[in-house]
């Protein structure tokens, strides 16, 4: 029982070990020749372009339900305080919501892939093959990822938080007959610009988490297409968690720090 | 004759343990300039493990591997790149990008560090390495639209495009039809020709290891057992290597 209980807190350990080296690695090489703009731009595309429209559809219905919600039960306590929504809504998607969503969506969706990607380089020796040609895997395939989405997260999420604010401003004006100027001037009273550098900086820490974890798992893979799939799902998992527990953190940090 | 010639790769003591299993025991091999070395041995007696120390893909728990009297087993990564420069590794599926076509393949290490040339130049280099292994026509492809012959070629356009002086060679024609493997052994005794390179091949394919070897090394529980031109090997009463040269189910080697 203790044996099995210390093996488990021995792996933990070594875990983190190799996620903190891999980070470590990570921005090393980033200021090393070659820079790999070509690269760094086809991740981006993959990272951010591609993932547009989950992400909005995503937020769009966020923000809907969160104004639908919200309204109905501020409407029940208090006839009339429906009109706050805008601010509500806006709060909580900007520095929760849109970044916590979309960090989970992204994992889900890239984290994955980047996992499965490298995992499979891993298992047909193409991550030997990169070393034999003089070129070091985490330069070629960490700094890229790990750039694209330090830099794609946080205007995925301004995407985001956008969406989502305008499909709860319609849900407000349907639902709730909250006329849209009114929800417009209340957002705008209610946000302000701590909240959305707190969303950023989350974001962007959040797409940190992703690319490291998924190339973490990438390059730990052992086993065939069975370990790609482990891996992939470990990712996922990783990453989810991380994000979460680290968002709290985060969070008080930021809280404290931007004096909000 | 061996004598006079220069140790291109000196291998002593080589220990390596991976997982539970130790897989190298205290391993010894000389390998001359400009030879063509075949290493035989059953599927996972560490045949793939040994050229991965060689290529300095993996370290060794013990021993030492010189290479042009250099001892690169405990070279730092930066003095490796030097090192690894002289080695070309064509891996046993190839081990192509996926995601880069024939061109940027091939053309790797020149598009990534070669910023003398222009791309122009290194398509021509690229090209011309091609025409090396008998390819036209692909630049464009991507693997997986290769065959496994092709792949094979490509993954050999790859490494020489390093200029290496040392090839090695994971089972080259492991998985492939005869008429291809043939072929791929043309390749391989071609590139030795007109590259000068010091080979050595893995492989369990006897037919393949006659026609390449100048010499051809057993290896057999981690150890080199024995090492002789094919017309030795042929003739030795050596049981392992009678049992294994033969395709012998009964021996000293337990199936
Ligand atoms: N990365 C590794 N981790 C654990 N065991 C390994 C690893 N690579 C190889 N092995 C084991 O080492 C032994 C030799 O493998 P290998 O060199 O691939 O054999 P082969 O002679 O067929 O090329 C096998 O038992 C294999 O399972
Ligand atoms: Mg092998």
């Amino acid at each position: 029982m203790f044996i099995a209980l210390g093996t488990y807190v021995m792996k933990f350990f070594n875990e983190i070990g190799k996620i903190s080296q891999l980070t470590r690695d990570t921005f090393k090489w980033m200021f090393r020749k070659p820079f790999d703009v070509k690269n760094i731009v086809s991740q981006m595309v993959h990272i951010g372009y591609n993932s547009i429209p989950v992400t909005l559809i995503t937020s769009l219905f966020t923000g809907m339900v969160f104004a639908l919600q919200t309204g109905l039960s501020l409407e029940v306590k208090l006839k009339g305080t429906s009109q706050f929504v805008g601010g509500v809504l806006i709060i909580a998607l900007v520095r929760e919501l849109g970044p916590v969503l979309t960090a989970l969506i992204i994992a889900g969706r890239i984290g994955s892939s980047i996992a499965a990607e490298i995992g499979t380089m891993k298992v047909t020796e193409q991550i030997d093959a990169l070393k034999t040609l003089a070129t070091n895997p985490v330069h070629y395939l960490s700094v890229p990822r790990f750039l694209a989405l330090t830099f794609m997260m946080p205007a995925l999420v301004l995407m985001a938080d956008f969406i989502g604010w305008i499909g709860g401003g319609f849900v407000s004006l349907a639902e709730l007959k909250v006329p849209l100027l009114t929800y417009y001037y209340n957002s705008q009273s209610a946000l302000r610009m701590g909240d959305v550098f707190s969303g950023l900086i989350k974001s962007s820490v959040f797409g940190m988490i992703i690319a490291v974890i998924g190339c973490h798992k990438g390059f730990q893979t052992e086993g065939g297409a069975e370990g790609v799939g482990k891996s992939t799902i470990s990712s996922v998992v990783t990453s989810s968690m991380l994000i979460l527990i680290s968002d709290y953190f985060l969070t008080s940090f930021l809280n404290f720090a931007l004096k909000i | 004759m061996e004598n006079q010639k220069k140790i291109k790769i000196k291998i002593r003591n080589l220990w390596k343990k991976l997982a539970a299993k130790t897989v190298l025991k205290g391993l010894d091999l000389d390998i001359y300039e400009g030879e063509s070395v075949v290493i035989i041995g059953r599927s996972g007696e560490g045949k793939s493990v040994l050229l991965k120390h060689i290529a300095s893909l993996l370290r060794p728990d013990e021993g030492e591997i010189h290479i042009d009297d250099k001892e690169i087993t405990s070279l730092n990564d930066q003095m490796l790149t030097e090192v690894m420069m002289k080695i070309g590794m064509v891996f046993q599926n190839a081990a192509l990008f996926d995601s880069l076509d024939v061109d940027n393949n091939v053309g790797f290490f020149m598009y990534r560090y070669r910023k003398d040339l222009t791309p122009e130049k290194i398509r021509e280099i690229v090209k011309e390495k091609l025409a090396l292994v008998e390819l036209r026509d692909i630049m464009h492809l991507k693997p997986a639209e290769l065959s496994g012959g092709m792949k094979k070629r490509v993954g050999l356009a790859r490494a020489i495009a390093v200029e290496p002086q040392i090839i090695l060679y994971d089972e080259p024609t492991t998985g492939l039809d005869p008429i291809t493997a043939d072929a791929i052994n043309n390749l391989i005794i071609n590139a030795k020709k007109k590259l000068n390179v010091t080979s050595i091949v893995v492989t369990h394919d006897m037919v393949s290891a006659y026609k390449i070897a100048d010499r051809i090394a057993m290896l057999y529980d981690g150890k080199i057992i024995f090492s002789g031109t094919p017309d030795e090997i042929k003739s030795t009463d050596n049981p392992f290597v009678q049992q294994f040269i033969n395709g012998r189910a009964e021996g000293p080697i337990s199936a």
